[in-house]
């Protein structure tokens, strides 16, 4: 017999539990109450629930965190947010944080019933794609890479906000069988009837319950993409392309340079950068970006910063007079960064010239180019070595790159597209 | 516009700590200390010299934030670039007709330690070897920024291939 599936529900309010209490009565499951975040962390970390609806209005801890330190806790843990009307805002900001829906109160005996439904179907998605993970030797390509998976696998928008004016974040249900990506690597994405694009991976690699990707709105392919809303489904096939040497990185200072939309891709190296903080030396985190207005990730820039253990700058091309911060392009930052050149890795990306100017800073400190790394863009057609539509030189982008070697992209980049 | 000027320590030495003297001669340094009139302070928001204004002076920033901007009518103010700890303020003392093209404005408490112009001007074309130095440093400086005001203006994050 299959064990009854555990639900928790953390609410201030008592009406909202028993009423919470009462729809479940009549289900085949364990429900649990907390009234305070502390209680509700406490009971989770005892229970293990399939599924754990957050208040994000409480006195104490607030949801938010409750939220965030359950999924630190637990990476599988599938936790909905309860929102007042008032609080949408704060709804999207929970996705963003992993929550993996939203409730908006008041909510009827049906939409809560519904929810939970969901809510536990994708947790028994999220504790298959676990096992499977910790069955495969390592989180490395998708073996299904290779074999030619020409056909994207329809996937479903669990989430998407606004980054800036021209930019969007979906978060993806991720395809069945999926078994994780590494930082740099990236997902050819099909808006169905219009085509399909390379776009970088930009989450959390630890996070396996569901697929971040940032899209700039620049073509007919990226605005059909980036126009999705939260239920809609779009092809997915991936991951494709060669990681960020992360593990080659151990024990050095890391430079990660980001200019514009490049710190989507890096963005996942940081997260595993940071999650392991100890493995590594010095981590430099310079992002540029052309305004305020540009800038991506505020939110979490803000955090990294807070960290005493990452020197992280930011600078912007043009800035009005509130602007606190530096002004001047991100290449600027490299002649006084502090960090040893004679062991240091690099990571750059960010449009062509500003990549290219920006390895020429950090040779110009003295790095080798065997050490510094880039990620090239090349419009892709395939993604898997099969078109030649990503080819530059003797190289295909979508196979041995994006991410290579400086010593190797240094003479592509000057390689117009075929 | 001077700030609140500090008694100790001693601007002089604090010169030689300098990366712009990087590889100058004791010699040199020590002609180029004569010039140096005080340690400044300024606070935030406070200005360090205005566009039009004569410059008599070369700052070398030893910490803290300063904005290099322009207000144009109907555009508020727009922030052209920063300097920060290490780097050298102002070469407008260099060269005539002697004025700042630029606002400056500290962002954050901000020290400096000031060099009279028109003395490193003497000095400069007494001691030509000391002339080299400086005016190579300033040229150096300007050269970076020359590059970075060139990629700013690429405005390479709006371009596509
Ligand atoms: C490995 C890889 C990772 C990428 N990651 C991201 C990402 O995380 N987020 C994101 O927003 N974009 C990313 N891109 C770029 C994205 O694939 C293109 O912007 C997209 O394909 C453009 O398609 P479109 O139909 O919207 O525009 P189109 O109509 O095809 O093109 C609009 C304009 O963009 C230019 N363009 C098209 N494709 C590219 C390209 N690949 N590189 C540079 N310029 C291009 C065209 O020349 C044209 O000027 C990535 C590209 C690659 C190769
Ligand atoms: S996109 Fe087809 S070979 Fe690279």
């Amino acid at each position: 017999m299959q064990p009854r599936q555990k639900i928790l529900v953390i609410d201030d309010e008592e009406v909202v539990l028993d009423s919470c209490l009462a729809i479940l009565a009549s289900g085949d499951y364990d429900t649990t109450t907390a009234t305070s975040g502390e209680e509700g962390l406490r009971l989770a970390a005892e229970l293990s629930p399939d599924l754990i609806f957050v208040d994000v209005k409480m006195p104490g801890v607030p949801g938010m965190e409750v939220l965030e330190r359950l999924r630190a806790a637990d990476p599988t843990a599938v936790a909905v947010v309860i929102t007042g009307y008032a609080t949408v805002s704060l709804a999207v900001e929970a996705m963003k944080r992993g929550a993996f829906d939203f409730l908006p109160k008041p909510f009827t005996p049906d939409e809560f019933r519904e929810m939970v439904r969901r809510g536990l179907e994708r947790r028994v998605e999220v504790l298959a794609q676990a096992r499977e993970r910790a069955a495969a030797e390592s989180p490395g390509p998708h073996p299904g890479a290779e074999a030619g998976p020409m056909a994207p696998i329809p996937c479903r928008v669990l989430g998407r906000w606004d980054e800036t004016y021209d930019t969007v974040s979906l978060a993806l249900d991720p395809p069945p069988g999926w078994s994780g990506f590494r930082p740099g690597q990236f997902n050819m994405l099909y808006s169905f009837g219009i085509g399909e694009s390379a776009i970088s991976i930009s989450g959390d690699p630890a996070d396996s319950g569901r697929l971040l990707h940032t899209i700039r709105k620049v073509g007919r392919v990226t605005e059909s993409l980036a126009g999705l809303q939260r239920g809609d489904v779009l092809g997915v096939r991936g991951p494709f392309g060669t990681p960020w040497p992360l593990g080659y990185s151990a024990g050095r200072d890391v430079v990660v340079v980001a200019g514009g939309i490049g710190l989507a891709p890096l963005r996942p190296a940081i997260h595993e950068l940071l999650a392991n903080r100890d493995r590594y030396n010095r981590v430099l985190i310079l992002i540029g970006a052309r305004s305020s207005d540009d800038l991506l990730y505020p939110q979490e820039i803000q955090e990294w910063r807070g960290r005493f253990d990452v020197d992280l700058q930011v600078t912007l091309d043009t800035a009005t007079g509130g602007w606190r911060g530096r002004v001047g392009v991100v290449t600027t930052l490299i002649p006084r960064a502090e960090f040893d050149a004679d062991q240091a890795v690099g990571m750059v990306v960010g449009p062509e010239i500003m990549m290219r100017f920006a390895a020429s800073e950090l040779l110009n400190r003295g790095m080798s180019p065997s050490r510094l790394f880039v990620s090239m863009e090349r419009n892709m057609k395939c993604g898997i070595g099969l078109c030649g539509h990503c080819q530059a030189g003797a190289k295909f982008v979508c196979r041995d790159g994006a991410v290579l070697g400086y010593d190797e992209a240094e003479t592509l980049f000057q390689v117009r597209e075929v | 516009m001077a700030g609140s000027d500090a008694q100790s320590p001693n601007p002089a030495a604090l010169l030689a700590v300098h990366p712009f003297v990087v590889g100058m001669e004791e010699a040199q340094l020590r002609r180029m200390s004569e010039c140096v009139t005080t340690l400044t302070h300024f606070d935030t928001d406070q200005v360090i010299f205005h566009a039009g204004g004569v410059a008599r002076a070369l700052y070398l920033i030893r910490g803290g934030d300063v904005a290099l901007e322009v207000a144009a009518p109907g555009m508020g103010t727009r922030i052209v670039a920063t300097l920060h700890g290490g780097d050298a303020l102002g070469w407008s003392w260099l060269f005539p007709p002697y004025r700042w093209a630029f606002d400056a404005r500290a962002l954050a408490p901000t020290e400096a330690i000031v060099l009279d112009g028109e003395a490193l001007r003497r000095c400069a074309t007494e001691d030509r070897e000391l002339g080299f130095h400086v005016v190579w440093r300033v040229a150096r400086e300007m050269a970076d920024r020359l590059q970075a005001t060139r990629l700013q203006m690429l405005d390479v994050y709006t371009e596509r291939r």
